[in-house]
This record gives structure tokens, sequence and C-alpha cells, in this order.
């Protein structure tokens, strides 16, 4: 579950990102984050993965809050969450395999494991005859797919995906976003942060809409259901 | 836990031909270094050395009153070493100075027979010092000649102290260059570890992303430094070992006569060949070590 109590993020230039938000994402929820660029998405996006800190309010991923979370503990919490970014990445110099598998390894996951584990999520993908192959001989969308892959590994609970759909054709974006609505239904929560309306409209889930730094239309967890 | 270790090395190795073109730079930047600070300390150690020799022949000669008793020849045989600057000293009796000289003026030495008679040989009896250390030399000569059976003592200390003077501006001369190129090399080094860290900053944050803990991250990169260093300690050592065993085998082969002194006054490349290969390798490894962990840590704060 994630919570936002009276949530107000400035940044040291006077900017200020958020102003008072409040808003709850429960478990197994597939929630769109929308807004136009400059709104406050990518904010609510580093509070969530304590990339950033509240200036005021309450930030709560997991149960645990963000706040009050000292550093060390920083790199356990994420590794309970996956995330997907806009821009894929993905370690350069690392194959799909390695790149999925580099997950697992900060997590100290035994050899053994690694090898059942990374070819089973890159074939959920559908780049199971990509492993061997670097991010640069991959197109946009298979980068995307391998970045999915890497985030599933470790089975979190949460998935954020920050514009995953931003760099890729709107076809493979539909896919993307399918894989991600399969992932949901195992009782995964998604937050997925995007500007294509059609997407949005599509797939009928709940929509946050962000301007100017507050939340200014949440379509609520109920209209979610009913699809 | 072993498991993670044994693969963040390899990870660290495999970096390091990843980025073959930035490690190449590197090693570069640090060979040169290297190679400036080796050449000035071998310049400096064998300037000392040189000094050192010349400090070994300059020599005095002390004229005893005449007269003394073995015993008194003794107490100030005594005095003189107290002083303890003293390397060698040799007693040489007013007969044994009359065949030197003698013997130094080939045949016209006969015109001094009648000296050698008893009695007729007005010449002093004396001791020949060697000095461990010339510097002070002037106040070793008075304290020598305030000794009661002392007469006079002959030194050059006008030469010694230049010797001295040699020596400290070699010393200091040599430190302050060391020194400074250290100082040069750490920031020319500093810069490109600064340069090589940045230019896989984005690597560093997608780690940071995916869970690394900042441990986890440095490894690899020190494992890299390291490396770095070690290569570049031992391709400088090669490079002067050779170019060292080349300089004495050129000056060596040189006829002068000068040259050939100071050739056997050269450091030989086995005496300092530790203390380089340590300096370079250690150093280098330092180097890498610091630099990795000072400069990769304002990429970690994700």
């Amino acid at each position: 579950m994630i919570e936002f109590q009276n949530v107000t993020k400035k940044y040291p230039n006077g900017t200020v990102a958020l102003n008072d938000v409040s808003l709850r994402i429960d478990d197994g929820e597939f929630v769109f984050i929308v807004g136009s660029s400059g709104a406050g998405k990518s904010t609510l996006i580093k509070l969530m993965l304590r990339e950033e800190t509240a200036n005021s309010g309450v930030v709560k991923v997991n149960g645990k809050n963000l706040g009050k979370m000292a550093r060390y503990k920083i790199p356990k919490f994420r590794r309970s969450i996956g995330i997907v970014f806009q821009d894929f990445r993905l370690i350069p110099n690392m194959t799909a395999y390695d790149n999925v598998a580099f997950a697992l390894r900060v997590t100290n996951v035994r050899p053994k494991e690694i090898r059942r584990k990374v070819p089973y999520m890159l074939n959920l993908v559908g780049l199971a005859s990509k492993m061997k192959c670097k991010p640069e001989e991959l197109s946009g969308g298979e980068q995307q797919r391998v970045a999915l892959a890497r985030a599933l590994v470790n089975s979190p609970s949460l998935i954020i995906a920050d514009e995953p759909t931003g760099n890729i054709d709107p076809e493979l974006s539909y896919e993307i976003v399918d894989l991600l609505n399969e992932i949901n239904k195992l009782g995964v929560t998604i937050v997925m942060v995007t500007h294509e309306h059609d997407l949005v409209e599509k797939f009928n889930r709940r929509v946050i809409t962000i301007e100017k730094g507050e939340v200014i239309r949440d379509t609520g967890e109920t209209e979610a259901n009913l699809c | 836990m072993l498991n993670s270790f044994f693969y963040l090395v390899k990870q660290g190795f495999k970096n390091l031909w990843n980025n073959r073109l930035m490690s190449l730079a590197s090693i570069g930047v640090l060979v040169s270094c290297m190679l400036l600070i080796g050449a000035a300390a071998l310049l400096s150690v064998n300037v000392s050395s040189i000094v050192d020799a010349v400090e070994d022949q300059s020599e005095a000669i002390v004229y005893l009153v005449d007269g003394l008793s073995d015993a008194e020849i003794q107490e100030t045989r005594d005095g003189i070493i107290s002083t303890g600057k003293v390397a060698t000293i040799e007693f040489i009796s007013k007969e044994d100075a009359l065949l030197a000289m003698m013997e130094s003026m080939g045949d016209d030495g006969m015109l001094f027979d009648a000296y050698s008679k008893d009695g007729n040989n007005n010449l002093p009896d004396s001791f020949r010092i060697t000095f461990d250390d010339v510097s002070d030399l002037e106040n070793t000569v008075l304290h020598i000649e305030a000794l009661s059976g002392v007469d006079s003592v002959s030194a050059l200390t006008e030469v010694a102290e230049v010797i001295t003077g040699v020596k400290n501006m070699a010393y200091i001369g040599g430190t302050l260059i060391i020194g400074l190129l250290i100082a040069v090399s750490l920031m020319i080094i500093g810069n490109t570890i600064k340069i090589t860290v940045f230019s896989r900053r984005r690597e560093v944050n997608i780690m940071k992303y995916v869970g690394a803990t900042n441990g986890f991250i440095r490894l690899p990169f020190i494992v890299e430094g390291i490396s770095l260093g070690v290569i570049s300690g031992a391709i400088s050592y090669g490079i002067i070992y050779f170019a060292y065993d080349y300089l004495v085998k050129w000056v060596s082969s040189q006829n002068a006569t000068w040259f050939s002194q100071i050739v056997s006054d050269l450091v030989p490349f086995a005496g300092i060949s530790d203390y380089l290969l340590f300096g370079f390798i250690g150093g280098g490894a330092f180097i890498g070590l610091f630099g990795c962990v000072a400069f990769i840590g304002k990429h970690l704060k994700v």
C-alpha cells in the first residue's frame, strides 16, 4: 500500500513540486498517474522510491514511513519494488541476461537460483531468444521488456513504471501495458505514470491527475474495479 | 555472500576490459606521473650517493705536539674519536711522514736523507682522519685543535661547506620536487578517476535503483582502481629498470675519467629496486583505491 498524507515537496530553488498531496493506493490496484510536464509526477515517483524526502507530510510505502527510513535501509527497501523507466536504464555493457540477473545478485541470490529464474523471466516477456544480446542490440520495445523482466525478477509486491511507453512505438506501448495488466492480475500493485491519454482510456483503470503539484482528479478505486 | 564477492571481483576485471579506452587513458596518466616521480627520486638518490662518496674522501691531518709519550698519543686519538664524526683514523709517525714525503719526491727525495738521521727529523707525528659527516666540519676541527696533544689541524673546511651545501640542496630540492610531482600527479589522477566515474554515473545510478548497496557498487570499481594502479606500477617499474640500466651502461662506456668516477658512485638498481617496486605498485594501488572510493561517493547518493 502507498499512502501520502499532506505531502509537500519544495526543492532548494524554491519550486514547489507537490503541495499538500494526500492519496492512497491499496494493494493490488492498477493506477495511472497523469499530468502535464512539470506537474509533479516525477517528484511523486521519487518520493515513493525514497530518492527524495518530503518537506512535510508522511509518505508510506509497503507500511514503511520513508521520511524516517535510515539511508542504509534504502537498498533493501528498493529491492521490494520493481521499477521501470522511460529510458529503460539497462546497464549498457551487460547482456539482457546479466541485466536481469543483476537485480537478483544484489539480493545475494545463489547462482543456481539465478540460472533458473532469469531465463524464466525473459521467457515471460518474450525475449528468451535474446538473452545474450546487449541493450544496444535490442529495439526500444525489447529493452523495455528486459527492464520489465528485471523489475519482476525479485517478485515485488509493487511495480512503479515511470512513463514506460514514452520511448516506444504506440503498438508496443499497448503490449507493455498489457503485460503490466497481466502482472497486476497476479496481485502486484502497479503505479504507472504516463501522459498518453489513449492508453489511459483503453485500459480504463483508476486515474490520478496531478497539476501544479496538486491532485486535481482521482477517479477512485471503485471506478477501477468496474472494468 | 562469497558468491557476490567473487562475482563483483570478476565484474571489476570485466569492467577493466569493457572500458578499455578509459582504462588505457588512466594507465597512461598513471605511468607518466610515476615515471616523473621515479626519475626525480633516482636523481636525488644518486646525487646524494655521489656527494656521499666525495664526503668519504675528504680527510684532515691532525699534527701532534712534539715529544708526546705513547699514552698521550693514545689519549689524543681517543679525544679525536670522541667527536663522533670520524670514519677512519690512522697514526703516521714522523719517520713514516718523512719516508712518504721522500717517496713522493722521487729521486729528489734523496735530498732529505740527512733528516732521517736521529734527531734531525723535524716533521711532527700526525693522525690522518676521514669523516663520516663533514657538516659542521669547522666546529669539529676547532674541537680537535683544543685537545691538549694537538698542535694544528689541516682540513679543507671550505670544500666541506660546499659538499654539505650540495648535499642539503639535493635533499631539500629532491624532496620538494618529488612532493610537488606527487601532488600534481594526485590531481591529474584524481581528475582521470573523476572522469571515469562520471562517464559511468548512469550505471551507478541504475544499480542504486535496483537496490544495490554502496559496497556492492563500489567493490568492482575498487578492483578496477587497484588493478589500474598495479598495472601502471609494474609498467613504470619496467620502464625505469630498462632506462636506468641503459643509462648506467652508456655512462660506463664513456672514456672520460670523471664519468667513470660517477659510475662507480651510482646507486645500483638492485639496491633501490625493492623500494621502487613497492612504491610504484603500492602507491598505484593506493591511489586507485583512494580515488575510486573518494570520487564515486557523490554518485551514490541516489
